[in-house]
């Protein structure tokens, strides 16, 4: 099953992803934090991560770094509240950037066409 | 990087706001710079930290204050040290900032003096005023590898202010300095005048003595007797013998030198009478000597009369001068000042010309202009003013009172003044020669003096005039003209001399009222900078506000709206719980929509393209790092075709993509080699390669250079090349590379060409 980690620190937001992410049918795994992901990441590698960015730490671009330097070969979504970031060279690398919204369709298209390429590859 | 700037926000809008402050409070840079430095250590760690000035005109630099904050002591303040080698000349040279990593390794002559003093690592920011460097702010810690560029946002922001008061400091220097020169021109004149009162005096007992009046009084105050000057002295139409001198003065005043004289005491009485004849003020002076007769008694007196209205007026237009000076000094509005200066040449009490003329060099179009003039412009009005001479001399104030209200702005005279131009080529007019010449040129008969064209003669139509130039630090800025068309009076070396006298006052209050006029501007730039500061930080604050908003609402609405549609998606049976869901599900999305339209103030600027010349910005850009390469023993070779047609770009962006390309070639030749920019052209595109002569590339590397964090360097970031790819991507261009393993590598960068 194809297993992705999403990076949140809101408790009833992370359930809600891991809700609407298991019913697409992945495999769902969160982490509380970058540190967190780093080391789940580590440990088990995901097919995808889906990462928040938080303006104050901003430790969300600094753990897609970190995980990236390990094994740049995980595709990446950003999922955050900030449409700033779209234009910060560090998210450049990301291969979706979206502004977190109640719809999850957008999202959910993302992971999914990502995904799809990867197989073709 | 990013986070850095984030943590000093808050740190960051206080100093700038506290700078700000300090600024507009005081005029003195010393004040301003030890608060504005306290101000920095806030948000920036240094040990040491100056400000430079290149000296104009010299290859030194000044230190121009300096704090130390341990005991490291260098340079000292306000000495000269050479420019070469310094952090500002290389400042001065590209107008970027500077960092010196380490004095230990860096090569530059002044590094090993700070070596020594225990300084291992600079930053230069330079002081930009409208553009132009004018020196810089120098930052010096103990530590190598301690600045970095992340400190340059904050610098940017905080250097033009820093910029703009010394650079006012400096005008203010500029003014001190003129008005000591003044006080010197000042004094000058005064020593004449005491000069001219002793030689007066010592000439008065040799030359006046045949003027003086004579005369022979007894007690009763009947004159007894009187030399055949006396009339001509007291303005009598004949021999006043027998009369008594009160009939004769029909005195008024209460002190009089010959009852003086007659109650007994030894010695010489002198009063000073002011007579008005024929329209004309005369001062006599009368001196009266007791005169005993055989037994002893004091019978009569001997009075001495001496016409001195010339000794007086001189005297009087002498302190005159120095007051008007004074007042020349004081007045710093241009325009009142130029008024000021032609009333005293015009002044009767002053210089007593009949008529002057101004005229000003305008440097910038290389021409002399008539600027005003003061006199009147008929004999009639000349007779008419004269007439109405009062037994008192005028105070200045009402004198240019009277002036003033005598010379309307739009009198003939002044009108026809205004309409002369004179190129500063052509010589022949005599006023361009006495700007060129900067001697005064005194003309005797304007009918047949070479000098004279014809055009000035029919202008001014007196046939003896004088002109004189206005100079300051060793240029004219101008020239007075004078002439005496109706009274007729000879021009003398006299009147001459005084003339240059006080246009050497006058030209230095013009220069002054000028640097005062300039610095006003200054003051006024300063207002908007500051103004702009203000902005800028609301803007930053709006924008964090509103980043922070979004954030804080958006996330929670992600939830409830998230859960509602599961709860929708789940077909509920009871409808109530169907409707309730979908109108959750509706309203967040309303406020979603919302939130999208809060403006990001604080989103990076678009790239802005403009028409540029690639060679010109390449050529800038190779400026920039030709000390850098120096440094690394690498050879540059510039390889431009002429001739390309122009692009579209950002040229800041672009700089950056060849910055970053030119550093990584730099660091791939460790020890030197070559490096090539060329431009040239390629079917629709303009291509720039940059060449070395470095250990290039292996496949596997090549690979991923443009895969983010990349780097097989131990100090690299690997975000320059995705940086520079997304760059050249936003331009429609391309990026290409190509390199052989220990050869050496090429990045190509195309940009397209848009008609
Ligand atoms: N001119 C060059 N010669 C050799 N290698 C280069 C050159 N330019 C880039 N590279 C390689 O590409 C990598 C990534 O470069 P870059 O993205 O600029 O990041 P960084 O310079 O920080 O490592 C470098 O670490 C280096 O291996």
């Amino acid at each position: 099953m194809t297993n992705i980690l999403v990076v949140e620190d809101e408790k009833n937001q992370a359930l809600l992803y891991r809700n609407e992410l298991s019913a697409e049918g992945y495999s769902v795994s969160i982490a509380r934090d970058g540190r967190e992901a780093v080391t789940m990441a580590k440990l088990n590698p995901p097919d995808l991560l889906v990462l928040d960015i938080n303006m104050p730490g901003m430790d969300g671009i600094e753990a897609m770094g970190k995980i990236l330097g390990e094994n740049n070969r995980i595709p990446i979504v950003i999922n955050t509240a900030y449409s700033s970031f779209k234009d910060n060279f560090m998210t450049w690398s990301a291969d979706a950037y979206i502004v977190k919204s109640a719809d999850l369709t957008e999202l959910k298209k993302a992971i999914k066409e990502i995904l799809e390429k990867r197989k073709g590859q | 990087m990013a986070m850095k700037l984030v943590e000093l926000y808050p740190a960051r809008k206080e100093v700038i706001s506290n700078i700000q402050r300090i600024i507009s409070s005081s005029l003195n840079l010393r004040d301003i710079y030890v608060s504005v430095v306290n101000e920095l250590k806030k948000v920036m760690a240094f040990d040491r930290v100056s400000i430079s000035i290149p000296i104009e005109g010299d290859n030194h630099a000044i230190t121009f204050v300096a704090s130390v904050t341990n005991t490291i002591n260098v340079l000292e303040e306000g000495k000269p040290y050479p420019l070469k080698g310094s952090l500002l000349e290389r400042i001065l040279l590209t107008g970027e900032p500077i960092i010196v990593e380490d004095t230990k390794s860096d090569s530059h002559s002044t590094n090993g003096l700070f070596y020594k003093a225990g300084i291992r690592s600079r930053l230069g920011y330079p002081l930009k005023v409208r553009g132009r460097v004018i020196g810089s702010v120098n930052f010096s810690s103990m530590e190598p590898h301690h600045f970095s560029t992340t400190q340059f946002p904050l610098l940017e922001e905080i250097c033009p202010q820093l910029a703009m008061i010394t650079e006012n400091t400096l005008l203010f220097e500029k003014i001190m300095l003129s008005e000591e020169r003044y006080k010197n021109l000042y004094n000058n004149a005064r020593l004449a005048e005491e000069q001219l009162r002793q030689e007066k005096e010592k000439l008065d007992y040799v030359v006046d003595v045949l003027g003086i009046g004579l005369c022979l009084m007894d007690r009763n105050m009947n004159i007894l007797w009187a030399n055949a000057n006396l009339p001509k002295v007291w303005g009598l139409a004949e021999l006043p013998k027998r009369a008594r001198c009160k009939d004769v003065f029909q005195c008024t005043e209460a002190y009089c030198p010959v009852a003086k004289a007659l109650e007994g005491a030894e010695g010489r009485y002198r009063e000073i009478k002011v007579l008005v004849q024929d329209g004309r003020r005369r001062y006599i002076e009368n001196t009266a000597i007791p005169i005993r007769d055989e037994q002893g008694e004091m019978g009569r007196v001997l009075v001495l009369s001496r016409d001195i209205t010339q000794r007086e007026k001189r005297l009087r237009q002498l302190s005159l001068l120095r007051e008007l000076g004074q007042a020349l000094h004081e007045t710093l509005h241009i325009e009142k000042l130029l008024n000021l200066i032609l009333t005293s040449v015009t002044a009767g009490q002053a210089l007593a010309f009949n008529r002057a003329f101004l005229f000003l060099v305008n440097e910038e179009k290389g021409s002399v202009y008539g600027k005003a003039a003061v006199g009147p412009s008929s004999g009639e009005e000349a007779a008419r003013i004269w007439q109405d001479v009062s037994h008192r001399y005028p105070t200045l104030e009402e004198l240019l009172k009277e002036v003033m209200e005598r010379e309307p702005l739009d009198s003939p005279l002044n009108v026809k003044t205004r309409l002369l131009v004179y190129p500063l080529n052509k010589e022949e007019e005599i006023v361009v020669r006495c700007v060129k010449e900067m001697r005064s040129q005194v003309v005797k008969e304007a009918a047949t003096d070479p000098r004279v064209t014809r055009e000035f003669r029919e202008f001014l139509g007196s046939k003896e005039f004088v002109c004189v130039p206005l100079v300051v630090k060793g240029g004219a800025v101008g020239v007075i003209v004078a002439d005496n068309p109706y009274s007729r009076e000879p021009i003398t070396e006299d009147h001459v001399h005084l003339l240059n006298i006080f246009a050497g006052q006058a030209a230095l209050a013009i220069e002054n009222a000028e640097t005062c006029e300039s610095l006003e501007e200054k003051i006024e730039q300063l207002r908007e900078t500051q103004e702009r500061l203000c902005r800028s930080e609301r803007l930053v604050a709006m924008g964090e506000i509103s980043t922070y908003i979004a954030h804080e609402i958006r996330n929670p609405l992600v939830t409830i709206g998230g859960f509602a549609r599961s709860i929708e998606k789940t077909k509920p049976e009871e409808e109530d719980v169907a409707t309730a869901a979908r109108i959750i599900v509706e309203e967040v999305s309303r406020l979603e929509k919302i939130l999208g339209n809060i403006k990001d103030f604080s989103k990076p600027q678009e790239p802005r393209k403009v028409r540029v010349d690639i060679n010109t910005l390449l050529e800038d850009t190779c400026c920039l790092t030709e000390g850098y390469l120096r440094e690394r023993g690498i050879n540059l070779i510039k390889n431009f075709s002429p001739g390309l047609p122009p692009t579209f770009l950002d040229p800041a962006q672009i700089k950056q993509v060849l910055l970053n390309l030119i550093k990584n070639a730099v660091e791939s030749m460790e020890e030197g080699g070559t490096l090539t920019v060329q431009s040239t052209r390629e079917e629709q595109y303009i291509r720039t390669d940059i060449s070395d002569t470095g250990q290039g590339m292996a496949p596997e590397v090549m690979e991923k250079i443009f895969t983010p964090f990349f780097t097989t360097k131990t100090s690299g970031t690997g975000v320059g090349l995705v940086v520079s790819h997304k760059i050249v991507d936003d331009h429609d261009g391309k990026l290409r590379v190509s390199s052989v393993q220990g050869r050496g590598s090429t990045f190509s960068i195309l940009l397209p060409i848009t008609e």
